[in-house]
């Protein structure tokens, strides 16, 4: 789903860039084309990075938390050793 | 590209909602605003309807009608398939792209009026038309996912909504009326324009005070609610074409073809689809395609289709 949507995307903005550059040398209106295109490409690179950025600040909580659940074992587990 | 200036309206609604300074209108003007347009076209197009009603009118029409029930059919494996949404979501959203916006029908009138671009002036009635079919392809689209349907209350929402009720019954008085609705145009004629400003400064303050939720729902949908429109008003154009409709009518079936609805089909969807999530399709065409529409959509139909057929 992921990549399908992301060459959708990819689409989107190639489109709208080739279809605005052929309008302005036909003497069209293709510069809105053209800055949707960019504003999509914000969009999606913008969203995109965030969305990464949270998934690695999960997993890096994650990881954190199980860190600390398996030091607290460890230690338990030591401190039952000497007991 | 010469954008008109009902739709510098927008943008300035929109600016000032982005820049926190909401423009502050009194509750019920936005509904009043809506129910005046929709009496407005719905008249002059009774009117015309009188004048150039026959036999050929009524093959167009089940045309339109065949056009509105094949938008969604292309809008729906898109969401589905390739954006990776539900079942139901999709066919809410197609259903909302096969329907129409009136608003963005009543700023392409305006471009065209202001461009002096002839046009069918029957054309409320293919509007009234385009509003009903999509809504149950959309209903047939979401089948199979076991949800109860009250048939009577949907069919009660897609045939007695308020827009297609309005835009009907003014149609219908505007037939029977002929000559004696001009009584009524210093009013609904003449203001048109000034209140299709106003109801555009408030939509600019609605669409955009929606954009966080872009965020929440990814940057598929903004691609979709720029595609699907350019799609829908090239297939509108071929229909057009098709039709033999005169240029400035085929600028109004491309851009009907590329609206979305945002009034009629959330009220229909809500009775038909309750799981559906509403304020993902409204998101789309409101605060993507109705500004895409608006301020690149409208003047680039309008320009390249008159071009064309020049």
């Amino acid at each position: 789903m992921g990549n399908k949507s992301l060459y959708f995307e990819l689409f989107a903005i190639a489109f709208l860039l080739i279809t605005g550059a052929a309008l302005l040398m036909s003497d069209l209106p293709g510069w809105g084309l053209i800055t949707i295109a960019g504003i999509l490409s914000a969009l999606s690179f913008g969203l995109r990075k965030a969305a990464a950025h949270a998934s690695i600040n999960i997993s890096a909580n994650e990881q954190a938390v199980s860190a600390i659940s398996s030091n607290t074992l460890a230690s338990h587990s030591l401190t039952s050793e000497v007991a | 590209m010469q954008l008109d200036v009902v739709a510098a309206f927008f943008i300035m609604g929109a600016c000032a909602q982005l820049l926190k300074a909401p423009i502050k209108m009194p509750k019920g003007l936005y509904q009043s605003l809506t129910l005046f347009l929709l009496i407005a076209i719905g008249l002059k197009g009774g009117i015309a309807l009188g004048q150039y009603g026959n036999i050929e009118l009524l093959w167009q029409s089940l045309m339109i009608i065949g056009f509105g029930a094949l938008l969604p059919l292309f809008a729906f494996p898109v969401l589905w398939k390739i954006g990776g949404l539900t079942r139901t979501d999709s066919a809410s959203i197609a259903a909302h792209y096969g329907s129409v916006s009136i608003a963005t029908f009543a700023v392409a009138l305006a471009v065209l009026e202001a461009k002096e671009i002839s046009y069918e002036p029957y054309f409320p009635l293919f509007v009234a038309l385009l509003e009903i079919p999509a809504i149950a392809v959309g209903i047939w689209l979401a089948r199979g996912k076991g949800q109860a349907l009250d048939v009577k209350k949907v069919l009660h929402e897609i045939f007695l909504n308020q827009g297609v009720l309005l835009l009907t019954g003014a149609l219908l008085v505007g037939w029977w009326a002929g000559d004696q609705t001009q009584k009524l145009m210093p009013f609904f004629g003449n203001l048109f324009y000034g209140v299709l400003a106003l109801f555009l400064l408030e939509m600019g303050r609605v669409a955009m005070s929606r954009i966080n939720l872009l965020k929440e729902y990814g940057s598929f949908i903004a691609s979709f609610g720029v595609v699907m429109p350019l799609f829908g008003a090239a297939m509108g154009a071929l229909f057009a074409q098709f039709l033999g409709l005169s240029a400035g009518g085929t600028v109004l079936l491309a851009t009907l073809g590329g609206s979305a609805s945002y009034i009629a089909v959330p009220a229909a969807m809500a009775v038909a689809l309750p799981s559906a999530n509403h304020s993902l399709s409204i998101t789309s065409a409101l605060t993507v395609t109705f500004p895409f529409n608006v301020l690149v959509g409208i003047p680039l139909y309008s320009t390249l289709i008159v071009e064309l057929m020049a």
